[in-house]
């Protein structure tokens, strides 16, 4: 009888840290987000966002599963100061109102390998419904002791319905975002 | 980039709206005077439009505060000034309202008032927003009073000048669309000081006044809005005020004409110095990456990785 309420016990524990949500923080120092965008129609254009910081939660139940990422749009690399000096400005991202693109999610639903997510996405002061999936959730320990997960996934936004509207045409209105990151289990 | 075909549109744009104002206020007895400074601002406003300029509101983007808040209060307070003359004390009162209003205005709704990453704290906002109210203000007063004293085109033309190089260099600092704004501003200030030559010009302070506010602006968002260097906007908003040179005692040697060439070769040096340096940066940022700062883990944690 002893034996069978430990086993109890034991397996209820089991059950409740199973259920458990794992909470993490997005790693920056491996963390990519970048974007692509047509030039003239001959070649790509690409950069990535260099100050990213965020935080996931990872439920047993896809539901519950939740992604918030925030990117200083000041920090805009496309390997060419100039451009990104152009892309700071108000023809642009316009930096300076709108220091941030945020991405917080609203929908999570379970896929094969991932997740499909759907959030809030605002860029350029404008709001507008993103969905992208979500590929990995593998899970590792680097450096010993810190618990790792990582997910990979990609999407495309026209800059033009977030009131981007320069060169429309020469510069490509499609976008294509890609993001790769790691998170550190708190 | 910059299309040249559409900026010399705008120009022509520009200064045929206000050469139309100037001659339409031409036969309006004292309302004559209300048309200078109201030529300049639908001048350079004509040349915005065609330039592509669509406002999605009033306060939205620095451009839209710039045009249709910014500059039509210029006009209007500048368009009383020369219907209803007043004394200098009130009329100093009234631009500086206006050129004190404009700092938080141009930067309504940007970090530098809202706080965050790369803004002003509270105390930051109040001096900075003062001195940036004085930095309008000082020119657009001395500019508008020096013209009373001195009528004739070289203020007109100083201050076009003044645009067409800040244009310059507000594009080559990354903030194309504001540059190429201050053209057609050169273009409608070409226009009124060449007009001064042909018609009596009653309202020229005004239009000075008008021309001054809205360089004064540009320079304002292109600093802080695009990458417009703090040395080359203070360069770009004082080169006009070499003006006042030609009234410098230590130059009463010198009769009229050399005096003018003096002046117009100091302040197209300084102009041509500023876009010049402008351009060798442009060069030189041109290609060059920025180098990553992310950390790394130690090359032990790799070795120790799935241990």
């Amino acid at each position: 009888m002893r034996h069978a309420m430990i086993s109890m016990v034991v397996l209820a524990l089991g059950l409740v840290t199973a259920a458990r949500a794992d909470e993490y923080a997005l790693d920056p120092a491996h963390a990519a987000f970048d974007f692509k965008i047509q030039h003239l129609g001959l070649s790509w254009t690409s950069g990535r966002f260099n100050a990213v910081e965020g935080a996931f939660r990872i439920d047993p139940k896809p539901a519950d599963c939740a992604f918030a990422v925030t990117m200083q749009t000041e920090s805009i690399d496309s390997g060419n100061k100039q451009r990104d000096d152009h892309l700071r400005s108000p023809d642009w991202f316009n930096a300076k109102q709108h220091p941030q693109i945020t991405f917080k999610s609203t929908a999570v639903k379970p896929v094969e390998g991932g997740y499909e997510v759907t959030g809030d996405f605002t860029m350029h002061g404008v709001t507008k419904p993103v969905t992208l999936v979500l590929k990995g959730g593998g899970s590792a320990e680097f450096p010993k002791g810190v618990q790792r997960t990582g997910f990979t996934g990609s999407t495309v936004l026209k800059r033009s319905e977030f009131g981007m509207n320069t060169m429309v045409g020469p510069i490509g209105d499609d976008v294509q975002l890609s993001v790769s990151f790691e998170g550190i289990k708190k | 980039m910059p299309d040249p075909v559409a900026i010399l549109g705008a120009m022509a744009a520009a200064g045929a709206v206000t050469a139309l104002v100037v001659l339409g206020f031409r036969r309006l007895g004292r309302g004559a005077a209300a048309g200078w400074p109201l030529a300049v601002g639908l001048g350079f406003l004509a040349g915005a439009a065609r330039l592509g300029f669509h406002p999605r509101g009033l306060l939205a983007t620095d451009q839209e505060r710039l045009l249709l808040v910014v500059v039509p209060l210029a006009v209007a307070v500048e368009g009383w000034l020369a219907l209803r003359p007043q004394s200098p004390a009130r009329a100093a009162l009234l631009r500086g309202v206006v050129a004190l209003a404009s700092g938080p205005l141009l930067l309504l709704g940007s970090v530098y008032l809202t706080g965050g990453a790369g803004g002003w704290s509270a105390v930051e906002r109040i001096l900075y927003l003062v001195a940036l109210g004085m930095l309008i203000l000082i020119p657009w007063l001395s500019l508008t009073l020096l013209q009373q004293r001195r009528a004739g085109p070289a203020i007109g033309m100083a201050i076009s000048a003044t645009s067409l190089a800040a244009g310059l260099t507000t594009m080559l600092s990354g903030y194309a669309s504001a540059g190429q704004l201050a053209l057609p501003l050169a273009a409608a200030l070409a226009t009124v000081a060449l007009a001064t030559r042909v018609v009596p010009s009653p309202g020229m302070p005004g239009a000075i006044g008008v021309g001054s506010i809205c360089l004064a602006g540009l320079l304002v968002i292109g600093r802080f809005f695009g990458s417009l260097s703090t040395l080359h906007g203070v360069l770009l908003g004082a080169a006009p005020l070499l003006c006042w040179l030609a009234d410098w005692p230590p130059l009463g040697f010198l009769s009229i004409w050399p005096r003018r060439l003096l002046l117009a070769t100091l302040t197209l040096l300084l102009l041509g110095t500023v876009v010049w340096q402008a351009q060798q940066q442009f060069l030189k940022h041109s290609g060059s990456p920025v180098p990553g700062t992310a950390p790394a883990p130690s090359m032990q944690d790799y070795l120790d990785f799935a241990r």
